[in-house]
């Protein structure tokens, strides 16, 4: 009853949806409502392949049977009209159209704008070419951009703005050999495994040896987990789906080179032999040019350059991943080579280092030199031609929060499902201030408008940049201003990390009519819930003992034991239900199986902390007056070797304590050994599944 | 068994407080020794310890011995940015809570007891050098925790009354909310409450206050 009282007016907006859906899928397309317009078709088909992007054969999705994509090419005013051809035999798909100004049902947000292509089925979408520049398309289907379902898009303006000899794009990506799902997974369970490949993981002698002892405890003590510049260790950085890129050209010809960064969550540093970059474009709008050293870009930015080809030898375009763990190179020209300077490593500690660097170059002093590893270059972008300015605006703050230790991510601490969408009305202004209280990059991205970027003292608006995406570095702050006015309906605002989005760091904008009606539809659901499970387990000369949990959201439901390997040792299992309050609350209920000293069978109920120093402190109360205050807190002691302590006093069971040290082997195995006062001293296996 | 859970418990619970802990030492503002004038680094791993409220850095322990001979002739090194002063108490958010040995000590707080060593609380003060502040916590005085500055109206500029409160919800630097790094610092500022969200907010309001006041105007 209760399931049907609640269920039937959530399916009737579901069927109200889909006949709006349907009705603006029966709306004149763009070749209708401009039939003096060149039309200009693509056929894409998606399929999954073997391919070996790293070296190695694994599972790839292609489109027309490559990763990347086709090209697009288009000349401002066209009519495009793509097929998108599902050739997946069990999974949906969808194409996104990063940056271009589309009809919001052609925007390919399945669930949200678009409907979704099904197996074995095709879409067809029409809109007009309004604008001109370099962008990209991407699957915004789960982890499908991860496998290699994007391309890119080159439109030219009605009449050329900038000249070259030749036009090269470039496609910046990163492939892990490893299933995205299965990447997710090992994120999830705060493994430290991909911080360990990459050399960036952090630990107590490496700190005292970095003489950063004293700045390691103050972030464990204010619960700031250590800083990483990237989640994922990736097996290969790619551009145009190799490993080693040739532009074409020859000594004193130019080369207009569209970069476009469709790495998953990968920031690249670029930097050339030649000199410093000469960048005419962002995200696809002309700017005025100037020059850069070594350019960063976030994920889903694109930036033109012009570059000439030296007179003799062969000289580097390098993309090194910010957090230093591989890069990718184009070369230009023939003979002897010429390598580009890779930008500095980056530090593993001296946060406050960081963060001083970021804020002197977000408020630079007069005078100040680029950085040696500088943020994005936001403060030269100035755009070529003067655009419209809003007179007013309302003002919004949207915090990027997140608990890397669960690796949850989220606008305002709040899962998407549980936020509202941020409404606005049809031509209205909106600034947006994104405060990232968060320890890494995030780059955020606005579905179908441009936004204006607010500097800080907002002089000159009319030539402020124009972008759909802007990075927000920690700790720091950006502004952006855009105007409802590319059509009422649900838009998506995320962070363009894909393991970000699909965990949470997602909203929707709703732009109602100019007097505020919506649709009676809420807007639909793109992130859906995702089940994850996971476990491990220790067997050792002393005791076995494990868990193992299965987590969608903010739930989890959790299994638990430990037993001794001595014929008179007892047991401890617990099944139980856990729900994430914040990042310092968890609320936790069960039953527990307990023939140890004192102990016996019984529900209980209680909750868990995080106490300064990333200490968790359980306490349980259970049926039949125990009473449990459980104090755990693992020590990384190097890069391999962590300590975890544990300490439980309980009122009828009595304290029990254990120190177990693990050696990290492989991502799913590590040698133990350790003490427990119940079971006394051991050592043998620990294996992760 | 009962006394033991309760203790543990009350240990925790002892814990907890020190969220938001508000540390008033101001960090180095130089990138060299304030005695030699060497660059910091060069001599190998600076000498670090907290003066009298003023975190120091030295390149190497000679010149630790010279300072010490006349801190006064160094002190004048540094840029002219008035020593951060008591914020008024409030409910909740007096330093002194946390500190079991300065709690109701009438005379610490005024700054006349004889100086006493806390040790791992001076610790978290010095984020450079642990080591060497807890070498220094025995000589320094009159009372070398983290609200020795802050309570000490010897080295203060008098201002009338008790300091602004400080109008914004963020940080005056970074504008990122003050709890975003886990601790927030304040200190008074010409009669004028500042927080900000981290140590190196600090260090930026400090090469150029007037610039970040202006966040306040009107407020």
């Amino acid at each position: 009853m209760i399931a049907i009282v609640l269920g039937a007016p959530a399916q009737a907006c579901e069927i109200c949806r889909q006949a709006f859906v349907a009705a603006m899928e029966a709306a004149p397309k763009a070749s209708a409502l401009h039939p003096a317009a060149r039309v200009v078709e693509y056929k894409l088909t998606i399929a999954e392949q073997t391919l070996s992007p790293a070296g190695t054969p694994a599972q790839v999705l292609t489109i027309n049977g490559g990763t990347p994509g086709p090209v697009l090419r288009f000349r401002e005013g066209d009519v495009a009209r793509i097929t998108v051809t599902n050739g997946l035999s069990d999974d949906t798909t969808s194409i996104h159209w990063h940056g271009l100004l589309v009809p919001n049902i052609e925007d390919g947000v399945p669930g949200v704008t678009t409907p979704i292509i099904a197996a074995g089925k095709s879409r067809t979408f029409e809109f007009l070419i309004r604008q001109h520049g370099t962008y990209w398309y991407h699957s915004h289907t789960g982890h499908q951009l991860q496998r290699g379902v994007l391309g890119s898009i080159v439109i030219e303006p009605k009449t050329p703005t900038i000249r070259a000899d030749h036009d090269q794009v470039v496609v910046l990506g990163d492939w892990t050999n490893e299933h995205p799902s299965e990447v997710q997974r090992t994120l999830l369970r705060m493994s430290d495994w991909y911080s360990f490949r990459k050399g960036t993981a952090q630990s107590l002698l490496g700190a005292y040896q970095a003489g950063k002892l004293g700045e390691y405890l103050d972030r464990e003590k204010a619960l700031v987990p250590p800083m990483d510049l990237s989640d994922v260790a990736y097996d290969a950085f790619l551009m145009n789906g190799q490993r080693r890129l040739q532009l074409p050209g020859k000594p004193g010809e130019t080369v207009r080179v569209r970069i476009i960064n469709a790495g998953a969550s990968t920031y690249f540093y670029l930097g050339a032999a030649s000199g410093p970059l000469k960048i005419v474009s962002a995200d696809g709008q002309d700017v005025v040019p100037f020059e850069q050293k070594l350019l960063l870009m976030g994920p889903a930015e694109t930036y033109d350059l012009l570059m000439t080809i030296p007179a003799d030898g062969s000289w580097e375009l390098r993309a090194d991943a910010q957090d230093g763990s591989g890069a990718v190179s184009a070369w230009l020209g023939d003979g002897s080579a010429h390598a580009a300077t890779p930008p500095p490593a980056p530090a593993r500690y001296g946060m406050s280092a960081y963060l001083t660097s970021i804020l002197d170059q977000l408020d630079p002093e007069p005078g100040a030199k680029e950085s040696e590893r500088p943020l994005s270059p936001y403060a030269k972008l100035r755009s070529a031609t003067p655009h419209p300015v809003a007179t007013s605006h309302r003002e919004l703050t949207l915090k990027l929060t997140g608990d890397m230790i669960r690796y949850a991510w989220s606008f305002d601490g709040l899962d998407p499902h549980e936020a509202e969408s941020i409404k606005v009305k049809e031509g209205e202004s909106l600034r947006v201030r994104l405060v990232n209280n968060t320890m890494m990059h995030h780059p955020i991205h606005l579905h179908g408008h441009f936004f204006r970027l607010v500097d800080a003292n907002d002089k000159d608006p009319a030539t402020s940049p124009l972008k759909h995406t802007v990075d927000v570095p920690p700790m720091s702050v950006r502004t952006i201003e855009f105007t409802a006015n590319e059509g009422q309906g649900d838009w998506l605002i995320h962070c363009h990390l894909l393991y970000h989005h699909l965990t949470g760091m997602i909203r929707t904008i709703r732009v109602t009519t100019a007097d505020g009606a919506e649709p009676p539809h809420p807007p639909g659901k793109h992130v859906m819930p995702t089940v994850y499970a996971w476990g491990q387990a220790s067997f050792t000369t002393a005791s076995a003992a494990g868990f193992a949990t299965i987590q969608s959201g903010r739930d989890n439901f959790n299994v638990s034991w430990m037993e001794g390997m001595r014929h008179d040792d007892g047991h401890e299992r617990e099944l139980s239900y856990s729900r994430y309050v914040d990042t310092r609350l968890s609320l936790i209920a069960g039953y527990r199986f307990d023939n140890m000293d004192g102990g016996r069978d019984g529900p209980f109920a209680g909750a868990s902390f995080r106490l300064p120093y990333f200490i968790d402190l359980s306490l349980t109360h259970q049926s039949g007056g125990e009473t449990r205050a459980m104090l755990m807190k693992s020590l990384q002691l190097t890069d391999r070797l962590a300590l975890d302590l544990s300490y439980r006093n309980g009122r009828q069971t009595g304290v029990t304590t254990s120190a177990d040290l693990r050696y990290l082997l492989t991502k799913q195995l590590s040698l133990t050994a350790g003490y427990n006062s119940d079971f006394g001293a051991g050592f043998g296996l620990l294996t992760r599944f | 068994m009962k006394s033991l859970l309760t203790t543990t418990l009350l240990a925790v619970l002892a814990c907890i407080p020190t969220f938001g802990v508000e540390t008033s030492v101001k960090p180095y503002p130089l990138d060299k020794c304030i005695v030699s004038d060497e660059k910091l680094g060069v001599e190998g791993k600076p000498v670090v310890f907290i003066h009298e409220g003023q975190e120091i850095k030295l390149c190497c322990q000679d010149c630790r011995k010279d300072f010490d001979a006349n801190p006064a002739k160094y002190l004048a090194k540094l840029p002219k940015v008035e020593a951060p002063k008591a914020e008024p108490k409030k409910a909740g958010m007096d330093h002194k809570m946390l500190c079991a040995c300065c709690a109701g000590d009438a005379k610490a707080a005024d700054g006349k007891a004889a100086g006493h060593d806390h040790g791992s609380a001076a610790k978290q003060d010095d984020k450079e050098k642990p080591k060497d502040y807890s070498s220094e916590a025995k000589e320094a005085k009159p009372h070398d925790h983290d609200h020795t500055a802050a309570t000490k109206p010897a080295e203060e500029k008098k201002t009338d009354g008790p300091a602004k409160p400080y109008p914004l919800k963020n940080c005056i630097v970074s504008d990122n909310d003050l709890d975003s790094m886990g601790e927030q610092a304040s200190f008074v500022y010409q009669g004028q409450t500042i927080k900000v969200c981290c140590k190196p907010c600090i260090a930026k309001f400090e090469k150029n206050p007037a610039k970040y006041l202006k966040k306040l105007e009107g407020k």
